[in-house]
């Protein structure tokens, strides 16, 4: 690319305006409209200038009324709207060249080689639809649309859901089958190779795409199985595609990698000697899914959870209104007794009060700054895996996001304000300078105002949205209480997006990728690779009300998750062009939090109970904070230093914690002997001891070696008197365990 | 003119070899001091002062007092041939050794996305992740600068960045603005221990490298290498402000970016070939030309004029390209916050130093400053200015990780009029 074809041209721009108003008058000559169609082909700008002309020019016939009857509440317009638009407008000849070279516009720039589920905007025209249907206005009672219907239907009322018994969530679920227990693994070193039928050819169509039609029509299919039937059918899907693609799997882990595995990527720390040895001495068949069931009914399991969305919500630097220990024990009772997601995301959108009291109004209270821009894209980010922070300022040129689909989900938090709790000031445009929050602390508090929200396009022209998604426009009232509204919408129309967002972020968390890189970038313009499988995950996450505990309890016991780290091909083929195959876990880095929560547990100070745990996490918040670095934008940023380059490593070699450590884990295992009388079978077990309790496996033969040589050179070289000589020794056994929790094998989840 | 048996990048593989647990004491840190005098003032570097937010360069170096958009800024004459804000004015001291490129055009005007673009010379792709230019010099530099055992790459007060597929041994080292390091300095360790501890580590890590899981492991391994350096290095002496003398502090400035660029000028003269310093809070949305003044560019016109200046009194000016830039930047439109808004299609940045021209305005916006009248330049075109006057070849072509070539600085072509 060179600098040169990237100029845009003033005469250029001229010559487009007046191609443009020729085609809006219905003038152009077909010569002009192939000039036309190559200059906006040449160039990306060219293509943006003319998809806003029309944008505009849509705006202006509806605003002269001549596209008919003004509807009470106007609906935000933007390039689809455009389109209908002119589709009304098709019953009067002329208008062809208009609808014509807007569609092949439309297809040429929306059409990207990989997308085979081709644009929407043909898949719209391709249907007939009523003048009615296309100029009626969807209200916020879905009744009055035809095109929302079963079988979600929509009311005022909190979705009547039947929940399974909140005390057992993952063993009562009205529609299961058999107890997790009993859920038949693989036993031998390798994955079964089943032969299975294909998928009914509905599961190959696209899952997410922000239209309304789209989004009803997936739970057609998706029939609550029960746990064992849900584990079968991936495992199904999983071993389909490998014998599709030609990939040979990597064999099973062995059982202390798993058990490593799954301790750190549930609990978010390795585990205990203990806890390893349980897992060994258990028997049968049922042994995996006994042990993830113990994970997950703990409350370990919830604050790891809630460590995991509390980063991701309000991040880790201290910000003087945010209380991100209320919201991290929230999160972690929601996790603990009600784990469904839908209803977290719900409880976080419409949130109000003072965050020091109510954890979930500490997500928008972080977030708030800058007219809700931030609030509008971080919500797309986390909740629906949407990149829409872009079409702020202009229509997505890969997908089909419109600039009007931010602002009109922006106005979902229009009324939205922080206020201080003495004087009701309003505090959002300080947000940034704050160092302290004021006396009396703030709340998050709903205006009873209504009103669109107003944008600006590129070109300077005033636009107006309304707050609106997933083809649902609410009213726009002063009474109307829209954060309320939108965790509705997304808890009914935009469910799939959701459930679809959330399988996609989880995935990459337990295999390093997502179904989409970036995991948070879902849209037609990034193809996820084992579509299938995305899907029926998607569906069947949504069919269990949103259990976070049984999408867990599928993934950790599926086949994908007992493959070794250690590749069976080439590095190149289990990341063919960066694109995951899944042939093997992949390594992921510790977070900052499983590093301090391992260390905690290997220095005995991991806290058993509930009521340790506000000390405990008080002083892991002060430990990660020291290596937080905001980015100072708008959009609340932050770095973190402990990702596995210098400063981490700096930390591990030299640190107070890494140091104390070490020290505590060569006490632990000096308890009870006597250097001066120790038998070499001793010697061994204490390497051994050190190598479980840092690595979870025995050492090799290479490390009992060498680190047997280093504590007899010490027994002989040690001097003085015995309490001398004791410590010398501890030393070595101190140098030992530095070296394990320094090494690469202990930094990663393999 | 070092010791090959200790050169840092082979440290690990030889403690690893010696695997008996028989090299207690390696003596490396005489070793080290040795080599402290070796300071080469003469080799080429790039600082680059990083506006995080992205600054609204229409009120800094290009401005529009004619036009609606123009703010509340006028222009006023400089050394150079062209005319920048009154709220620069000891800037405007120096600009014979700088120039202006008003012509920026790189249409992502997202935080991250402007972010990546801007330090890679690539828009983002989900499969691959491109280096730093940093990083990139790093890596090119970098090896061929034994005596330097700190890294190549190092980011002042934040940011961030990656090394993408160059590897994480050239990531950027993110350093706080006073130059604290966190844990650099050993504690109740002698080298000796440090060394049998790195001998012990040496048998574990080479296990796991060679099981054939992917690069992480040996990424690890040669991040520790870096890490001992940072422990026994005297060259760590650099990130030490406080050493200069009280006058050159002053006129660096008593903050964060007066600081940093004050370090950056001792890395340099270290050894270190690529530096960012970060400033961030640009991202101004309301209220723009009341935090301009007040709070943005006095610091940033007092540190850049003293780094020329500084640069040029130590006859090292010719060799360092000196580079003020964000992600991009700011609305010709006033919003009715009085801010500025993201804009990425039109911006200047300003950069001199390195032999490259000073005292010209390369490009042109129209009266309001909304559209480019001249030839439009990409961040690769910056880079490759860089790079060429760094002396790193334009041909040179890295291989992504997945074997993908791909040029330096995404295959720009050097701003001309920078260059002659």
């Amino acid at each position: 690319m060179t600098s040169r074809s990237n100029t845009i041209k003033p005469e250029i721009i001229d010559e487009l305006s007046a191609l443009l108003g020729k085609l809006c008058d219905q003038s152009l000559t077909v010569e002009e409209t192939r000039r036309l169609e190559a200059l906006v082909m040449s160039h990306p700008g060219y293509t943006q200038y003319y998809l806003d002309y029309l944008q505009v020019h849509g705006e202006l016939l509806w605003d002269e009324g001549r596209l008919g009857e003004r509807t009470q509440s106007r609906p935000a317009i933007g390039r689809r709207r455009v389109l209908k638009v002119v589709r009304r407008a098709m019953a009067k000849p002329a208008s062809w060249a208009v609808v014509s070279l807007a569609l092949m516009f439309g297809v040429f720039v929306f059409w990207t080689p990989k997308n085979e589920s081709g644009p929407t905007i043909v898949e719209n025209v391709a249907k007939p639809q009523t003048s009615a249907e296309v100029t009626s206005v969807i209200e916020k009672t879905p009744a009055a649309n035809p095109k929302i219907d079963a079988p979600l239907v929509v009311d005022n009322q909190k979705p009547t859901v039947a929940r399974p018994d909140v005390s057992t969530p993952v063993t009562a679920p009205p529609m299961r089958g058999p107890d997790a227990n009993s859920i038949v693994e693989s036993d031998g070193r390798k994955p079964l190779m089943k032969e299975e039928p294909g998928l009914p050819p509905s599961f190959l169509e696209p899952m997410v795409t922000p239209s309304t039609q789209n989004a009803v029509a997936v739970v057609d299919d998706g029939k609550p199985l029960n746990d064992e039937a849900v584990i079968a059918k991936i495992n199904q899907l999983l071993h389909d595609e490998w014998t599709e693609q030609a990939v040979k799997p990597a064999e099973f882990a062995s059982d202390d990698v798993w058990l490593r595995r799954v301790t750190m990527d549930l609990w978010g720390r390795i585990p205990s000697v203990k806890e390893m040895n349980g897992f060994q001495s258990a028997e049968g068949d049922g042994k995996r899914a006994r042990f993830v069931k113990k994970l997950l009914a703990s409350e370990a399991y919830a604050l790891h959870f809630a460590d995991y969305w509390t980063t991701l919500l309000v991040g880790r630097r201290p910000n003087a209104l945010v209380h991100s220990n209320q919201l991290r024990s929230y999160l972690a009772n929601r996790f603990h007794e009600k784990p469904y997601w839908d209803e977290v995301v719900a409880d976080l959108i419409s949130a109000e009060g003072n965050p020091a009291e109510n954890g979930p109004a500490n997500y928008l209270v972080a977030h708030l700054n800058n007219q809700a821009v931030p609030a509008t894209a971080v919500t797309a980010r986390l909740f629906l895996c949407k990149q829409m922070q872009c079409v702020q300022c202009h229509n997505h040129p890969f997908n089909d996001s419109r600039q009007t689909d931010f602002w009109q989900l922006n106005s979902f938090f229009k009324q939205t304000k922080i206020q201080a709790v003495t004087g009701g000031e309003e505090l959002q445009n300080k947000m940034s300078t704050m160092t302290s929050s004021p006396n009396g602390g703030v709340r998050l508090v709903n205006l009873k105002q209504g009103g669109p929200t107003f944008y600006e396009s590129r070109n300077d022209v005033m636009h107006v949205a309304f707050p609106s998604y997933a083809g649902v426009t609410i009213g726009e009232g002063d009474d109307v209480n829209r954060r309320e509204e939108l965790a509705r919408i997304l808890q009914n129309q935009g469910k799939n997006e959701l459930a679809a967002a959330y399988v996609n972020r989880i995935w990459s968390y337990f295999f390093t990728y997502g179904f989409t890189n970036p995991v948070d970038d879902l849209g037609s313009h990034n193809p996820a690779v084992y579509p299938e499988l995305f899907q029926f995950l998607s569906q069947q996450f949504a069919a269990s009300d949103f259990d976070t505990k049984r999408l867990m309890t599928w993934i950790c016991l599926s086949d994908l998750y007992r493959l070794s780290s250690e590749t069976t091909g080439t590095p190149e083929a289990d990341l063919a062009a960066g694109v995951p195959v899944f042939s093997k876990m992949y390594l992921k880095p510790m977070s900052p939090e499983q590093v301090y929560d391992s260390f905690s547990l290997m220095s005995d100070e991991y806290p058993q109970n509930r009521q340790d745990w506000d000390r405990y996490l008080k002083g892991r918040d002060e430990w990660i904070r020291q290596f937080s670095i905001a980015s100072q934008t708008d959009e609340n940023d932050e770095v973190n230093l402990l990702d596995g380059t210098v400063p981490q490593a700096l930390e591990l070699i030299n640190g107070e914690m890494s140091q104390e450590t070490v020290k505590a884990i060569a006490v632990s295992v000096m308890r009870d002997i006597n250097p001066a009388r120790l038998t070499s079978e001793q010697e061994q077990g204490l390497v051994r001891s050190i190598c479980q309790k840092t690595l979870s496996r025995e050492p090799t033969e290479k490390e009992l070696t060498a680190f047997r040589r280093a504590l007899l050179a010490t027994r002989h070289q040690a001097t003085g008197t015995a309490e001398k000589q004791l410590a010398m020794y501890q030393q070595t056994l101190e140098d030992i365990a530095w070296a394990y929790v320094n090494s690469n094998e202990f930094s990663v989840v393999r | 003119m070092f010791n090959p048996l200790l050169d840092r990048r082979h440290f690990m593989q030889h403690v690893a070899a010696g695997a008996a647990l028989t090299v207690p004491t390696l003596g490396f840190l005489e070793h080290l001091s040795a080599n402290v005098q070796q300071v080469k003032k003469a080799e080429k570097a790039c600082i680059m002062v990083w506006l995080g937010g992205g600054a609204p360069t229409i009120d800094m170096w290009d401005l529009k007092p004619e036009s609606k958009n123009g703010g509340e800024f006028k222009p006023i004459a400089t050394k150079g041939d062209f005319q920048i804000s009154d709220q620069l004015p000891k800037l405007a001291g120096v600009m014979d050794r700088m120039s202006v490129v008003r012509s920026m055009s790189t249409r992502e005007a997202d935080h991250a996305r402007g972010r990546y673009y801007m330090h890679t010379a690539y828009v983002p792709n989900p499969t691959v992740e491109h280096p730093d230019f940093g990083s990139v010099v790093s890596y090119e530099l970098g090896p061929k600068r034994s005596y330097l055992e700190i890294p190549s790459f190092i980011s002042i007060g934040g940011g961030g960045g990656s090394a993408g597929f160059l590897g994480m041994s050239h990531a950027p080292f993110v350093v706080d603005g006073n130059g604290n390091i966190r844990n650099a300095e050993m504690r109740n360790m002698t080298a000796d221990r440090l060394g049998q501890r790195l001998s012990m580590l040496g048998v574990i890590e080479d296990n796991f490298i060679r099981s054939n899981r992917g690069e992480l492991p040996q990424a690890h391994k040669d991040i520790y290498v870096q890490a001992k350096n940072l422990l026994t290095s005297q060259q760590m002496a650099a990130f030490k402000t406080e050493q200069e003398d009280a006058k050159t502090r002053e006129a660096y400035g008593n903050n964060n970016l007066g600081r940093g660029l004050l370090m950056a000028r001792r890395l340099v003269e270290t050894g270190v070939p690529f530096i960012e310093v970060n400033d961030g809070g640009w991202d101004l949305h309301n209220g723009v030309f009341n935090a301009l003044k007040n709070n943005k560019l006095p610091p940033l016109d007092q540190a850049v004029a003293a780094l020329m200046n500084d640069l040029t009194a130590r006859g090292m000016l010719n060799n360092v390209v000196v580079l003020v830039m964000g992600e991009f930047g700011r609305t010709p439109r006033i919003n009715q916050d009085v801010g500025r808004d993201h804009w990425a299609s039109s911006w200047s940045l300003a950069i001199g130093g390195g032999g490259l021209k000073g005292g010209r305005a390369v490009g042109a916006t129209d009266k309001d400053g909304v559209g480019i009248e001249s030839q439009s330049y990409l961040p690769g075109d910056l880079w490759a200015t860089v790079a060429q006057a760094m002396g790193i070849p334009l041909s040179t072509v890295h291989t992504s990780k997945r074997g993908r070539p791909m040029k330096i600085a995404n295959g720009g072509t050097p701003i001309a009029d920078l260059l002659s």
